[in-house]
């Protein structure tokens, strides 16, 4: 498909509220939890990177 | 006068015949063990190599201004390069070159090799830029990933990862700049003890580095009970096309993770239930590692060589300051998307999350012909931020080269934002965020699957 082709076609979509299903939205707090974990991780990762040396 | 000297690898005397021509044109004893590495890797592309000498190389010429005039016995600082061409002395039978520095301790020096000269199992997916060479005033370019020996004085494992790491960008990207060995040992941030010579950097002194060559890095140590969790972080980094450093603690070594080998037909790991990730069905990690030619590997057991994956334990990714989201958060969030039934996807779909700039993205897009017209319509028009996270789904068919469906990310969203999506859809629909109209859209319509998208990564 061209540029010009592109251009004239338009597309016509419907307006949704939420992209999220019910549930999804339901396990936020699971979900927030775990994403907690991984951010304390990362965090750990770089208090601890100075004990460690490369030669 | 400037010598090249020409040598067919027809001759099986070749390794003799070499060391003979860099004794005649002036350069000090090549070491036995640089012409065997060289014997036992060169792939059979190679048909000949041409010796010239002096060449005078930028980065041994910066290591002999900091730190070998200040030496009591005179050092020479003339290096010696050696090119590999296929049948003919010609761009398109170019394979890069090799410098040897002339101090005796560490003579590999500076080194852009094309993977097709390095012996491998193919294909390998790895990150490369272009380089060019000059001989008797004719260019060359080559596709490599930086490499060179540790210098072992002023310069360790360490310096060379992040050398490599930042030339390799910088042959890239014009918004990064090239950084000479002398100059990174130069830069190495005092923590305890004296840096020149070199004692070894600790991985704050490496994630300083990066941040002076203008990367905001990422640190990520590997956690026991789930490495599981570390390498799906590898797996993506490395998919988008960013070198890591990668390192192993309990040998205190670092090497470049730059790439991947091929992903097998049957996961090494499988996961019991819910998703299946590309990470696990691959074998090998591709790196590039100053103690060896480039293009080695660590594998996923030790029996596969030198290394395996329990050895790696730590990572520091170069990231670009608006690469917001870490991957272990990304692939959090799609879990429980795709769970929650957020996306329909096909019980076998592998996922391949990676990280890519909007503009290669829709620059595939546009020119992917088996891609559904609307598909390609909305996915060029919707706006994004200049680097998105992507996880593909795709098919478990030969090589995986079918994508049934997708899912778009705001790399600059927040770490606890629950719709970071900008764009998604199965077989059955497009969901798409409008940021200009601050609106979320649905278009129904039936989508076939679609070649995947391969930019990151360069296959040899």
């Amino acid at each position: 498909m061209t540029i010009q082709e592109m251009m004239k076609r338009k597309i016509k979509s419907k307006e949704i509220s939420s992209p999220s299903t019910e549930e999804y939205k339901k396990q936020q707090d699971n979900i927030n939890k775990k994403i907690k974990t991984i951010v304390k991780h990362y965090e750990r990762s770089v208090e601890e990177a100075s004990k460690y040396y490369v030669r | 006068m400037i010598n090249a000297e020409q040598i067919k690898l027809s001759n099986p005397k070749w390794p003799d015949i070499l060391c003979q021509v860099c004794k005649s044109v002036g350069f000090p004893d090549l070491k036995q063990s640089v012409v065997t590495e060289l014997k036992d890797r060169l792939s059979s592309e190679i048909e000949q190599i041409v010796v010239e000498f002096p060449y005078r190389d930028f980065d041994f010429s910066s290591t002999y201004s900091l730190f070998y005039t200040k030496k009591h016995r005179r050092v020479s600082r003339e290096s010696l390069r050696i090119h590999f061409f296929g049948k003919k002395i010609q761009q398109s039978n170019y394979f890069g070159f090799m410098t040897f520095r002339p101090n005796v301790v560490e003579q590999r020096g500076r080194s852009h090799i094309s993977p097709k000269a390095i012996c491998h199992k193919p294909p390998v997916h790895i990150v490369a830029g272009n380089t060019i060479s000059h001989l008797f005033g004719q260019a060359f370019s080559v596709e490599s990933f930086p490499w060179m020996a540790q210098e072992t004085d002023i310069a360790v494992c360490a310096h060379v990862v992040v050398w490599s790491i930042i030339n390799y960008f910088a042959s890239k990207y014009s918004r990064y700049r090239a950084f000479s060995i002398a100059e990174i040992a130069s830069e190495v941030p005092g923590y305890i003890g004296r840096t020149i010579p070199s004692e070894g950097l600790n991985l704050l002194q490496i994630s300083a580095l990066l941040t002076k060559a203008g990367f905001s890095p990422l640190l990520l140590k590997k956690d026991q009970a789930k490495p599981q969790l570390f390498f799906q972080a590898v797996y993506a980094y490395i998919e988008s096309g960013i070198p890591l450093v990668g390192v192993m603690t309990q040998k205190e070594h670092a090497v470049a993770l730059i790439g991947h080998g091929p992903l097998s037909e049957t996961p090494h790991y499988a996961h019991v239930r819910g998703l299946q990730w590309s990470v696990d069905y691959i074998n090998e990690i591709i790196i590039s590692d100053d103690n060896d030619l480039p293009f080695t590997s660590i594998c996923r057991t030790q029996s596969g060589g030198k290394y395996s994956f329990d050895d790696l334990d730590y990572i520091i990714v170069p990231l670009y300051e608006k690469m917001y989201l870490n991957a272990n958060v990304v692939i959090e969030r799609i879990k429980a998307f795709v769970e929650t039934g957020g996306i329909k996807i096909s019980k076998n779909a592998v996922c391949r999350p990676y990280l890519t700039s909007t503009r290669s993205l829709k620059k595939h897009a546009y020119a992917n012909k088996s891609m559904n017209t609307d598909l390609k319509n909305i996915l060029l028009r919707v706006p994004t931020p200049q680097f998105i996270w992507c996880a593909d789904f795709m098919l478990p068919t030969k090589d995986f080269l079918l994508t049934e469906s997708r899912i778009i990310i705001d790399a600059t969203a927040g770490t606890y934002e629950s719709e970071p999506w900008l764009l998604y859809h199965d077989h059955e629909h497009i969901v798409y965020f409008d940021s200009e109209a601050d609106k979320w859209y649905r278009h129904d319509i039936c989508i076939d699957p679609y070649e995947i998208y391969r930019n990151n990564l360069m296959e040899y």
